[in-house]
């Protein structure tokens, strides 16, 4: 009896283990798939990532984005990649990918965020910008960029910097 | 109660004798101090609401006008500060040069210690030059760890507890400081939601959000999360809320990028429920209708009925 106890929770423990190496991997395979979809400077001149590139997964965008992360958990959420970019002028641009479970559900919080009404043409499946931000969705991505101000450096580079990452995700499908 | 006047009567005097009461107002201050107003018994309003650019000057104008920060900090106490800063997008974060002014205002009124529940943005006190000036006061403020304390909610119709900050509960001065912004749950945040997003541990946090029943759709049961931000105002109200509205998004909220509306306004009270039924009409909101309004009203955590209030608005710098 005492026996089967134990071989009960060594059984336990292993699962856990496992499916927490299981995370792990998921996560870092994420990471690693969501870091190839970031533009360069090469691929965007003038413009270079400032700040080393962040992924979460559902279980941290409670951190990320406390009190918002339900309306992309509604829609089928994966994974999502921030980074920082910055042109000489230091104006500064927030890039998030974030990976849905399927492109109706990137469609989906893309038609919660955004519309079409100013959309750009060739860029995603659908674009929307505003002011001093921009949204698209491409396949299972919905992509945010998001300016601090409201110039013509932070508008060229928003437009610049959402095409290159069009480009990577294009290339990725 | 001696001088009790409505909201409308008030606005009409304070129009009526605005200059005076500006100018003079000033000029008691610069000779008397924060507590002029006493001395001369000119009546305090419940909410200042200030217009104007210079958001430092604004913010400690505000203050001055509810009685001055020494009416709510002595000296050697210990403040903590609700700062609903976690991110840079445009419109979604409390003015630098506000939470400046009431870091200032704070120490010249002799506290000991300021706590701060978040950390600030990358960058937050680059977005002003004042910031190198400040720059000790700045160094000086101590970040909450999160460590977690539970709260029994006794009066809490639907949290019986709530896990919080314990620097929420231990300080002797708090100030609530929300931006007014757009929320897809709850239409606006402000003064009573900033308690459940700044100072509730997640499982407190989740089951406001998602409710015991949850089953998977965003924001299912608005009244299960509108009673929860009310019950968790139990765990303490603010002595002092300060508010932006200066700039905010009107949409996406409450973490955007969304569309901007610029008013420029700060918003000051001393009652929590009223403040944020004021700063409603900033989203074209029926404030003293908010749900999150009515049921903290519900609790006695404050009046929700606006003609009940006494409102300055004023120009600022």
């Amino acid at each position: 009896m005492k026996k089967d106890k134990y071989i009960v929770i060594i059984l336990v423990v292993l699962s856990v283990m496992v499916v927490q190496w299981g995370c792990t991997n998921e996560k870092e395979k994420a990471a690693e798939r969501l870091m190839s979809l970031l533009p360069t400077e090469k691929g965007v001149p003038g413009w270079a990532m400032v700040d080393s590139a962040e992924v979460y997964d559902k279980e941290g965008l409670w951190e990320y984005i406390d009190g918002g992360a339900e309306l992309y958990l509604k829609y089928g959420f994966k994974h999502v990649i921030t980074s920082e970019y910055a042109d000489t002028f230091d104006t500064h641009i927030l890039l998030e990918i974030f990976e849905m479970n399927n492109a109706s559900a990137a469609a989906g919080i893309y038609a919660d965020k955004a519309d079409d009404s100013t959309s750009i043409a060739g860029l995603g499946d659908r674009s929307s910008i505003q002011d001093y931000y921009l949204n698209f969705i491409r396949g299972p991505y919905l992509v945010t960029l998001t300016g601090y101000e409201e110039n013509y450096r932070n508008l060229d580079g928003l437009i610049k910097i959402a095409a290159n990452v069009d480009d990577l995700i294009k290339k990725s499908l | 109660m001696p001088g009790k006047i409505n909201r409308r009567t008030f606005i009409k005097q304070t129009t009526a004798i605005g200059a005076s009461a500006v100018i003079g107002g000033q000029i008691l201050f610069d000779l008397f101090g924060p507590r002029a107003d006493s001395a001369f018994a000119v009546e305090t309003p419940d909410i200042v609401a200030i217009k104007g650019t210079d958001y430092f000057a604004n913010t400690i104008k505000a203050v001055d006008l509810v009685g001055g920060m020494g009416k709510f900090v002595s000296k050697g106490s210990t403040v903590a500060l609700n700062v609903n800063a976690v991110r840079n997008t445009p419109g979604t974060n409390v003015r630098t040069g506000m939470v400046l002014a009431v870091m200032k205002m704070c120490y010249d009124a002799g506290a000991s210690k300021i706590f701060v529940f978040k950390e600030f943005p990358k960058d937050y006190w680059k977005n002003i030059d004042l910031s190198n000036e400040y720059k000790e006061q700045i160094d000086s403020l101590t970040y909450s760890e999160w460590n977690t304390r539970k709260v029994d909610l006794p009066k809490g119709k639907t949290l019986k507890e709530a896990h919080v900050v314990p620097e929420l509960l231990d300080c002797d001065v708090y100030i609530n400081m929300p931006i007014i912004k757009h929320h897809e749950g709850t239409l606006q945040t402000g003064v009573l939601k900033n308690v459940m997003g700044g100072t509730a541990h997640k499982p407190t946090n989740r089951l406001c959000h998602l409710g015991p029943n949850y089953k998977g759709d965003f924001y299912e049961d608005i009244p299960h999360l509108t009673q929860c931000i009310a019950d968790l105002n139990l765990v303490r109200k603010p002595n002092l809320c300060i508010c932006d509205g200066t700039e905010f998004i009107t949409e996406n909220g409450p973490f955007g990028p969304g569309p901007l509306k610029k008013l420029d306004k700060i918003v000051v009270g001393i009652d929590p429920v009223a403040t944020d039924a004021y700063c409603a009409s900033f989203l074209d909101l029926d404030g003293p209708q908010l749900p999150t309004v009515t049921k903290a009203a519900e609790h006695g955590l404050g009046i929700g009925d606006l003609t009940k209030i006494k409102i300055s608005e004023i120009d600022g710098q």
